[in-house]
């Protein structure tokens, strides 16, 4: 089998945990085009369910799997139920929540339970309840991929009121290169994708600063993500291809990363000078 | 008034690109906080004008006119620095060829200039001055750089290739010569009023930057002295990045 064989998904089955909107149908979809069977969990299995039946539609095995990521016990459940029904589980792709921004309001009016602790649940511990519910399993088959939905820029910048948010993308981060370092040894691969801003499918971008054609201007591809853009590259990352690649982030954001210097539309003309 | 353990006393600081007003800043901070300087530009009048301001705190100074993206010249200079002041303990090489203009436009000797004067020279005095450095089991080597080698700013293929190139030898020979006893660092200038663009007809980056101004040359010293300092023997094949918050903008 070539390298480019191993793109496939055939014979996988891949979690996709995800709120049922947004990127997680979309993303179920492609990784049921490359081969794989799909389990879509969700809060709203409603949407899930629909995704379920587009996938039985392309000939693979779906579930939709009523799942509450922030809570532990309800993942793990999801995890055991994928196992029950398909045998195992080869990758699992933890969405996240496409809204979470945090509470807005400076950090001393910042109410630890009412603020704090569910917006640090919604952004960063649901990616730790997904990754406890199936390293296990993962280590004792010897093979595994985790792919977490990060942000390009708020892992490692700062912005007004981001301050939760900006903590949590920065220990998805730290949370997928300790386990990529940890498990590399049993074949298990952890990276990040490193998302930029998106539009989450119904309306606007998900980090809405504005009206969405404003914050487009900001995107040095002076667009959005969409849905479609992300699937494929999760494709490749779930697949057998990307086994040299561990406890990455992988960039997905017209250009967010690096950009940031200088306003978007700052094309500088200086002369060749030698100080 | 310096904190003790910041202090330079009698070291011997060459410094490199002495027309580069961010090296000009740092080199006069080095010789406030006690260093003989060795002010080192291939312009006469540059090498000259830190040798006076050196001289201005009470050091000693030898202005040095020298092309450090040659070989001869930059052994020329090792060697008046040992005559003159018996060795050489800090380099801070602050050479810098600024370019921005279009991939498409940017000529092929441009290409070459920027690159020798902000890479090669980096190369070529640190092996040299380095060695001796090397041999004595101290010393101190800062790298004058630019956030460019860490972002991408459009029109700047060239010179952000350069500043990226200087990054990435810091980190190597940090972790190189770890061990020796001589530091390894970069000093990476976000937006400066000085050195890049002409600001004197309008500025559109202040804005932009989270502490809502450029930075001035003289803000470099502290943290130039702090890395030339017996106080910073745990820092290595670092990265202070002096840019007002910019690489964090989101």
């Amino acid at each position: 089998m070539s390298q480019l064989d191993k793109m496939s998904l055939e014979g996988k089955v891949v979690i996709v945990v995800c709120e049922g909107r947004g990127m997680g149908p979309e993303m179920c979809l492609h990784m049921a085009r490359a081969g794989a069977d799909i389990v879509a969990a969700a809060r709203n299995v409603a949407h899930v369910e629909a995704v379920a039946q587009n996938v039985r539609a392309l000939g693979r095995r779906a579930l939709a799997i009523r799942t509450d990521v922030t809570v532990p016990s309800q993942v793990k459940a999801m995890v055991d139920q994928t196992i029950a029904e398909f045998g195992h589980v080869d990758v699992l792709v933890s969405l996240g929540n496409a809204n979470a921004r945090g509470a807005e309001k400076p950090i001393w009016d910042n109410d630890l339970e009412k603020d704090l602790a569910p917006n640090l649940t919604w952004d960063l511990l649901n990616h730790f309840y997904c990754a406890q519910a199936v390293l296990k399993h993962m280590v004792e088959r010897h093979a595994g991929k985790i792919i977490f939905d990060g942000s390009a820029a708020w892992w490692n910048k700062g912005g007004r009121h981001l301050y939760i948010h900006c903590m949590a993308e920065g220990g998805i981060a730290g949370l997928a290169r300790a386990l990529a370092m940890e498990h590399a040894r049993d074949n298990i691969q952890i990276n990040v994708l490193g998302t930029g801003v998106f539009e989450t499918g119904e309306s606007g971008p998900r980090y809405a600063g504005g009206p969405g054609e404003y914050r487009a201007q900001f995107i040095p591809a002076k667009r959005f993500g969409k849905a479609p853009d992300e699937g494929p590259l999760a494709v490749f990352l779930a697949s057998d291809a990307s086994n040299y690649i561990t406890g990455q982030i992988l960039y997905l954001d017209g250009g967010v990363q690096p950009s940031g210097l200088a306003p978007i539309n700052y094309f500088p003309t200086v002369p060749l000078t030698r100080h | 008034m310096i904190p003790e353990f910041f202090r330079l006393q009698d070291k011997v600081a060459v410094v490199t690109g002495a027309g580069n007003p961010l090296a000009r800043a740092a080199g006069e901070a080095l010789a406030e906080a006690g260093a003989n300087v060795v002010a080192v530009s291939h312009r006469a009048e540059a090498a000259q004008a830190l040798a006076v301001s050196a001289r201005g705190h009470g050091r000693q100074s030898l202005a040095v006119i020298a092309d450090m993206t040659r070989a001869a010249d930059v052994r020329r200079v090792a060697q008046e620095a040992t005559r003159r002041f018996g060795g050489i303990d800090i380099l801070l090489a602050g050479e810098d060829a600024v370019l921005a203009r279009p991939l498409g436009d940017t000529q092929e000797d441009e290409w070459d200039t920027v690159m020798s004067v902000n890479t090669k020279s980096v190369y070529l005095c640190s092996q040299v001055m380095g060695k001796e450095m090397v041999a004595k089991g101290k010393g101190r080597i800062m790298v004058l750089a630019n956030t460019m080698g860490i972002g991408g700013v459009p029109n700047t293929t060239a010179y952000s290739a350069s500043q990226g190139a200087i990054l990435q030898f810091v980190k190597s020979l940090g972790v190189e010569w770890a061990a020796t006893g001589v530091t390894v660092n970069a000093i990476a200038a976000g937006w400066f009023a000085e050195g890049w663009d002409d600001i004197s007809q309008g500025d559109p980056l202040p804005h932009f930057i989270p502490l809502r101004r450029r930075g001035q040359p003289e803000e470099l010293g502290p943290v130039a002295v702090f890395l030339a300092s017996d106080s910073a023997a745990y820092v290595t094949a670092s990265v202070y990045a002096v840019d007002g918050g910019q690489l964090c903008h989101g």
